[in-house]
């Protein structure tokens, strides 16, 4: 069973780099490609960048599932992107919308929902926070 | 240098992959309003009315009676390489952009799909023929 959601998806040569904090991938070629999650990974899971540098909406997607089956946390069922930017700003919905969107995708491939969306101002930041679930 | 214009139809046996809508639905166990209709959730948590009888004719539960998922019914898609203007049957002229999907329906129904719906929602299941594939 493809429990990641991953079969048939491009596969991305991404790099992986850990620290004391964070988990972080990047992707040779692309400098303003970058996800990273916040240590410890649980539940919620906390992202902390996610920006598709030059990916279209599928390929980060892709990059998304990727990095989450590499840190085991491919069914994540709660997770939290931090720091989308200033609300007032037309970028920051525009980033929520894009944000939406790889969701989208990422819920089809696993075959899950998202039952739960929001989004919070912490510290004059856009945060959105997304639950997952799974019935079948 | 004024770009080339051509004409052609499309011939659905040759270009027309088949596809299979895999999108779920979650339906709530209760009875159908007095319309007939009940709300389904989709995968992003979008919900919407439908007509009970209509969806249940074209969805079968997964597993258990709140997932629906359709019914194996695939349709035929071309995606255009590059952007284009399609002529439908009754003369209107619709814009198609590259990455857009032209969707036949089992009727003989031509509609244009977006890029982002056709990606979430459709999936490969044969190259192009006359008859749909397990069927």
């Amino acid at each position: 069973m493809d429990k990641h959601g991953l079969s048939g998806l491009e596969v991305l040569p991404l790099q992986r780099r850990s620290d004391d904090f964070s988990e972080q991938f990047s992707l040779p070629g692309d400098p303003k490609f970058w996800i990273r999650y916040e240590l410890p990974l649980g539940t919620p899971l906390i992202v902390t960048d996610f920006f598709p540098g030059a990916l279209d909406t599928y390929q980060m997607a892709a990059a998304f599932l990727q990095s989450l089956a590499m840190i085991d946390q491919g069914r994540a069922e709660r997770i939290i992107f931090r720091n989308l930017g200033d609300p007032a700003d037309q970028g920051t919905q525009d980033a929520l919308q894009e944000h939406f969107r790889v969701l989208d995708a990422v819920v089809s491939r696993q075959r899950r929902f998202v039952i739960g969306r929001e989004t919070h101002v912490r510290r004059g930041k856009l945060d959105l926070e997304v639950e997952f679930k799974t019935f079948a | 240098m004024a770009s080339e214009e051509r004409e052609f139809v499309l011939d659905w046996a040759a270009s027309g992959m088949w596809v299979q809508d895999r999108s779920l639905y979650l339906v709530p166990d209760e009875q159908p309003g007095a319309g007939g209709e009940i709300c389904v959730t989709d995968q992003m948590g979008n919900t919407r009315q439908v007509d009970r009888k209509t969806f249940e004719a074209t969805h079968q539960p997964v597993r258990n009676a709140t997932v629906y998922k359709a019914i194996y019914a695939p349709v035929q898609a071309f995606c255009p390489p590059e952007d284009m203007h399609v002529r439908m049957a009754d003369g209107t002229v619709h814009p198609v952009p590259a990455g857009d999907a032209l969707m036949r329906d089992a009727d003989g129904t031509v509609h244009i799909l977006d890029r982002h719906t056709f990606n979430c929602r459709f999936q490969f299941v044969a190259a192009g023929g006359d008859r749909a594939p397990f069927t």
